[in-house]
């Protein structure tokens, strides 16, 4: 059965990047192909991150093609991330650019089909949040709910334009670690607020802040070493 | 071969881009309608006598009389009933959830499992493997099934503590969606 709120979700998720970097393409040179630099990183991403939550729900299923395929019964986010991130770095070092410098100049791109992402969550289930007089009603439900799937959307978004206006100003590393940073934050504290069976932490919490904490170390010794030259954070393609 | 000029590369170029985002936005659009759009629920109100809930590690075969009764014989709190089989792999991720969900809530809520369209000692070997401690039962004759209107494996139905059914999930249910779908049902 085909899954059409996941469907939205991910044509929302490459669809509004692949729009801005398409309306960006005449500025830098290379927003033009996001679309064939994005796919094969996604394509990996969606697959590393499928993978692990079979590992840790379901080893049986590993080897069976048709219920791996099954996506809608999970994807570990962050292995993914890591993942296409990884083959970013790959093709970026085959085609004797500088890593870094691609993470960087990608990072707003993604943040913004993040934040797509989370606003798709309308279509996915109803976006599901804290019980408030004001916000929405998921479908079957009697009562409405604080959208926090939304309020995730529109804080990423912010974080996008605060990446992006310190691409100019900021080395690469300084860059790719403070988005990862504003979407561990992001994905931790909207895992506060969103429903879940029993008192513990999530498994989206716990790795969201294992994230958080980590990218946060990175963002301070990045920012905090010398610079000898200033690097420009200009895309290289 | 005579050179394109750059004007008419600029041109087809952005008419290119501009059936791409039509194709794009009817997609999407068609599917987030159908995404929106609510199955209606099925008209169906458990009656009969009580009855009671397997006991622990039973796996009886039970016709829609038998299942009927176990619905009214849990009035008075919220009823999740999960229908599922063994063959079907979005269920095995996600009755460990609901094994959570039946711990976790205790007596305030009952989950209920119902194996359909299986073999009962495949259902039952599933159920070993994956320590399943909620009550299930085998869909003996397809008839619950049927009377629930399922179309997709797994499903998930919600019946309120008035024993009126107040939700159906098609196919896999998220974590959030299903205490968000109990914690409705209790309040």
């Amino acid at each position: 059965m085909i899954d059409f709120g996941l469907v939205v979700s991910l044509i929302v998720a490459i669809g509004a990047p692949a729009l801005l970097a398409v309306r960006w393409a005449s500025d830098d040179g290379w927003g033009s192909s996001f679309l064939d630099d994005a796919t094969v990183p996604l394509l990996v991403g969606l697959m590393t991150g499928r993978l692990v939550t079979l590992a840790l729900d379901d080893p049986n299923s590993i080897g069976s093609l048709s219920d791996m395929l099954v996506i809608r019964s999970g994807v570990e986010f962050w292995p993914g991330v890591a993942a296409a991130a990884g083959v970013v770095v790959w093709q970026t070092n085959r085609a004797d650019r500088s890593p870094l410098k691609r993470l960087a100049a990608l990072a707003p791109l993604a943040l913004v089909g993040y934040a797509a992402y989370e606003t798709t969550c309308v279509f996915r289930d109803g976006c599901l949040g804290p019980v408030s007089p004001v916000g929405l009603r998921p479908p079957g439900l009697q009562t409405t709910m604080l959208p926090v799937g939304l309020l995730m959307a529109a804080a990423t978004l912010a974080g996008a334009v605060v990446v992006l206006r310190l691409q100019a100003r900021v080395r690469p590393a300084v860059l790719v670690a403070t988005a990862v940073t504003i979407v561990a934050a992001v994905r931790s504290l909207g895992s506060v607020w969103l429903p879940h069976i029993g008192d513990g932490m999530t498994r989206q919490h716990r790795t969201s802040a294992a994230v958080l904490f980590v990218a946060t170390g990175v963002l301070v010794l990045a920012s905090s070493r010398r610079v000898r030259t200033v690097e420009s954070v200009v895309p290289d393609g | 071969m005579a050179a394109v000029a750059p004007a008419a590369t600029n041109s087809i170029n952005g008419r290119r881009r501009v059936a791409v985002v039509v194709v794009v936005v009817v997609v999407a659009g068609w599917a987030g309608w159908t995404a929106l759009r609510q199955p209606a629920l099925p008209e169906f109100v458990a009656s009969g006598e009580p009855a009671e809930l397997p006991a622990d590690g039973d796996f009886p075969p039970v016709s829609l009389e038998q299942f009927e009764g176990m619905l009214v014989g849990q009035q008075g709190r919220p009823v999740v009933v999960n229908i599922w089989a063994s063959w079907c792999a979005p269920c095995r991720t996600e009755m460990p959830l609901l094994d959570e969900a039946a711990r976790s809530y205790g007596a305030e809520a009952v989950i209920l499992g119902v194996a359909s369209k299986d073999d009962p000692a495949e259902a039952r070997r599933f159920l070993d493997d994956l320590d399943i401690t909620y009550p299930n039962v085998f869909d003996e004759l397809g008839q619950i099934r049927v009377a629930l209107g399922l179309t997709a494996y797994p499903t998930t139905y919600v019946f309120g503590a008035d024993g009126q059914l107040r939700a159906r999930v098609n196919g896999g249910i998220s974590e959030q969606r299903l205490a968000g779908l109990i914690e409705d049902a209790l309040r």
